[in-house]
């Protein structure tokens, strides 16, 4: 993946392993200490604004300035509440400083996205639409006459970008698109298609477009199209359930003239672009994410002191504690897994679409999880419009679903674990290339590498984590420890039992993807926790806790997933599955 | 012109006050400081008056520890062509305040001062004027609307009877009241180029300033709770309650 690489100032750079990808390294029973320890902190540079930023962002999105739940329920952000985005530089928050922007690292980023989704998710996706995919092609594909006529209106917000990707027949099938261009003999494409759901799409100046080109140089090729030209067209604001003031329309391209050098990146190539912004901007969701639990936990918190049953306040209960416990929890992994890979992609790593692709399901299934727990600490009141809980449900509902289901990302996480074994053996190469292009067919040749790989794993120990830890988290770290290898022989186990098959077999998938999740999650905590121990933080005595907690937890589903592997349902499962498909109900009644 | 803008920083307005459990002060670790209100419609009139092109030059000042400087840096965001930070450690009085402001007057030459009316940590109220009279200049406190022509400002004061327009001749010290703007929110892109704006350190020893603290602190308490209120069915119950708890 062609990422710029942006000088990397934290200390775990230092030791960093730039082509090694810790949560592929999994599979392999191994654990790359390198990249995990020490926690990385932010670049000075942004450490140093970011505090400023976030106070202005809180200013700026508080209630007595902008009524933004007003514009969820009128489904719109209205035109002058655009242009302050705009005035306040929200548009150019990752493009280099040479061009107006202001060139904050992908971790500080991800960080004002957390800030803006803290008050409003609609507000983040307007403008991580723009930065995290809309425009992000042109940041790590475009050339340099491409880059010097956009990023400056890019980067006033002038024109705002979108990333158009999605067909109705081509969703998470994101090879199939229909929208075709054709090279014509002055080089120049002629487009015609239409996409849908496109975040920006009735705002946007700027589009990033996918079409199928036949050409000998590939399948699918990037275009830079701007709205103003002949041809383009939006379709109205799609009315969702959630996000509901931020733009979504469709876009549709009618004999559209492309001129040769508005293609992005190579011809042909254009899969590769799509798959290398959205797995450079899965951060900013992630980010989001966790801005959504911050505010969630605050809710909850306020709810459950405030709030007095039995003649207590319920913050007293068992039952609301714990779920407070557990969304502290869930925010402390996610963040930590969500910056740790920022830091790869702001040091220059260059294969972290695994870890990428894990932080954004365990972010996304975290909030909604919180959401969920928030209004039910919430009661009845969480029930009513008038407080924020069913916003927040609503707005957090699509992360799971968006840039890249949930679903197609479990199996990603779990071929891609595997995938890079085969990239070590040459003759493989083509084979295993495709993966994700066709994550069914492209499997199943590694077998035996895997086989002999796995075999040749040591078994237990504590050996794989050498840095000195704090007693209780020594402890979880031999978890992670034992179970990495767990991972290894359970993927070996799998390919025994399958051979090609394994491709079809996504149950299987999910289990591995999950143990994947659990591990490098977990592991990020870890590190997490240990660096908060070592700068002796005020809250060093929490993130213990919250290692411990998370690690036993853990180790639990880690548990079940390795039984799962060899005891299931899943041939039962598949038969129910089958029979209510078949009827496309379900047959009984009690009557 | 150039206007010399007081910009003190305090406990944000948000924050529930706390006081340290043995008394000697009030809770600010891990807590949120932040410019105090007055002080940024002090700095929001200046902005104002360079935009309209009567003023050429905006400085604000803080004296405060060493880590003030965030803070200034967030003055300069919001617009101030450059910062002033006298550093000390120990918390200062309005006359000596006051005392050290006119140092940077004689330094600054400014035109005109805007301060806010308190600060709402103390709430003393009482820098600008004593600054207006050690700097034996005019002053104008409680501002709610402020004009300049010439070398004059029509200042609208909030006084206990209402309203009362006075016109004063510059050089002088203005303080704000709440009604006088509303500050403008900071924008991403200024914060960053504030980190290249001048801001000078000046210790608070090197100014020569004779310390006016003449009160002490001897402990700080949080006010006690309020009882329960209890509800009275009329008039003659309320009488006869207040008579047995011998309050009438």
């Amino acid at each position: 993946m062609e990422t710029p690489a942006i000088p990397a100032v934290s200390a775990a750079a230092d030791t960093l392993r730039r082509d090694l990808s810790v949560a592929k390294n999994l599979f392999f029973g191994e654990i790359v200490e390198e990249n995990l320890f020490p926690y990385p902190k932010m670049r000075e540079r942004d450490r140093d604004m970011l505090g400023a930023m976030v106070d202005a962002l809180d200013d700026f999105l508080a209630p007595k300035h902008a009524d933004l739940a007003h514009y969820d329920r009128n489904a719109e952000q209205p035109p002058e509440f655009i242009q302050a985005l705009r005035d306040m530089g929200l548009f150019g928050l990752i493009i280099p400083e040479e061009f107006g922007g202001l060139g904050l690292s992908n971790a500080a980023y991800a960080r004002v996205l957390a800030q803006t989704s803290s008050h409003d998710s609609s507000v983040s996706l307007t403008i991580g639409a723009h930065s995290s995919i809309g425009m992000k092609g042109l940041l790590l594909f475009g050339s340099d006459a491409q880059k010097a006529r956009y990023l400056p209106r890019l980067a006033s917000g002038e024109i705002i970008a979108a990333f158009c990707l999605t067909e109705s027949g081509a969703g998470s099938d994101a090879a199939s698109v229909r929208t075709k261009a054709t090279r014509g003999d002055d080089g120049s494409w002629l487009l015609n298609g239409e996409k849908i759901w496109i975040t920006n799409g009735g705002i946007a100046g700027f589009y990033t477009v996918f079409a199928k080109t036949d050409t000998p140089e590939g399948k699918m090729t990037a275009f830079i199209v701007e709205a103003g030209q002949q041809g383009v067209s939006h379709g109205p604001h799609e009315d969702k359930m959630g996000i509901r003031a931020s733009s979504t329309t469709t876009v549709a391209f009618s004999d559209v003239r492309v001129a040769a050098e508005n293609v992005l990146g190579e011809v042909g190539k254009g899969f590769k672009v799509a798959m290398a912004i959205l797995n450079n901007g899965r951060t900013g969701l992630g980010g989001g994410a966790v801005g959504g639990m911050k505010t969630l936990i605050r809710l909850a918190c306020a709810q459950a002191k405030d709030r007095k049953q039995f003649g207590r306040p319920i913050a007293e209960f068992g039952l609301v504690r714990e779920k407070i416990a557990q969304m502290s929890i869930d925010c402390f992994a996610a963040e930590s897994a969500v910056w740790m890979v920022a830091h790869y992609i702001d040091s220059g790593c260059t294969d972290y679409s695994t870890e990428a692709a894990i932080s954004k399901v365990f972010a996304s299934e975290a909030v909604q999880r919180a959401s969920y727990e928030a209004l039910q600490i919430a009661g009845g009141n969480g029930f009513m419009r008038e407080f924020p809980y069913e916003q927040i449900t609503r707005d957090t509902r699509i992360l799971s679903i968006f840039e890249g289901t949930n679903e197609i990302l479990r199996l990603y996480i779990a071929l891609s674990g595997l995938k890079d074994v085969g990239a070590n053996l040459g003759e493989l190469k083509s084979a295993v290339g495709n993966i994700f292009n066709d994550p069914i067919k492209g499997f199943g040749v590694l077998s035996t590498y895997v086989r002999r790989k796995a075999s040749e794993t040591t078994g237990y120990g504590t050996d794989k984590i050498l840095r000195e830890l704090h007693p209780s988290l020594r402890k979880a770290a031999a978890t992670y420890e034992k179970y990495v290898v767990e991972l290894s022989k359970a993927a070996d186990g799998l390919l025994r039992q399958f051979g090609k098959a394994i491709a079809d077999q996504q149950h299987a998938q999910k289990r591995i993807a999950d143990m994947a999740i659990d591990l490098f999650v977990g592991l990020c905590v870890l590190s997490r926790a240990d660096s908060l121990v070592r700068e002796n933080h005020a809250e060093q005595h929490n993130a213990i806790g919250i290692a411990e907690i998370f690690t036993r937890q853990a180790r639990r589903r880690l548990m079940r997933n390795v039984r799962g592997m060899t005891i299931n349902e899943d041939k039962a499962i598949e038969a129910l599955a089958s029979a209510v498909l078949e009827k496309g109900a379900v047959g009984w009644d009690v009557i | 012109m150039k206007i010399l803008v007081g910009y003190k920083r305090v406990v944000d307005y948000n924050v529930r006050i706390q006081v340290k459990p043995d008394g000697s002060g009030v809770v600010t670790e891990g807590v949120k400081l932040s410019a105090n209100p007055f002080d940024e419609i002090a700095l929001e009139e200046a902005l104002r008056l360079r935009e309209k092109g009567i003023a050429t030059d905006v400085v604000v000042a803080t004296i405060g520890p060493a880590d003030c400087q965030a803070h200034l840096r967030n003055g300069l965001a919001m617009g101030a062509n450059r910062a002033i930070h006298v550093v000390t450690s120990e918390a200062i009085q309005p006359l000596t305040a006051a005392r050290t402001l006119l140092k940077l007057i004689e330094k600054e030459q400014p035109d005109l001062v805007i301060l806010g009316k308190q600060a709402i940590d103390d709430d003393c109220n009482q820098t600008g004027q004593m600054l207006a009279a050690l700097w034996n200049r005019p002053q104008a406190t409680f501002a709610s609307k402020v004009e300049i022509s010439g070398s004059t400002a029509k200042v609208t004061r909030e006084v206990d009877a209402g309203l009362e327009t006075i016109e004063i001749d510059l050089p002088a010290v203005i303080t704000t009241d709440l009604r006088l703007n509303e500050p403008r929110f900071t924008k991403l892109p200024d914060i960053m180029k504030a980190k290249s704006k001048p801001l000078e350190s000046i210790p608070l020893e090197s100014l020569g300033v004779e310390s006016g603290d003449s009160l002490k602190t001897t402990a700080y308490a949080a006010p006690p709770k309020r009882s329960k209120g209890v509800m009275v069915k009329d008039v003659a119950e309320l009488v006869a309650l207040l008579k047995t708890k011998g309050l009438v």
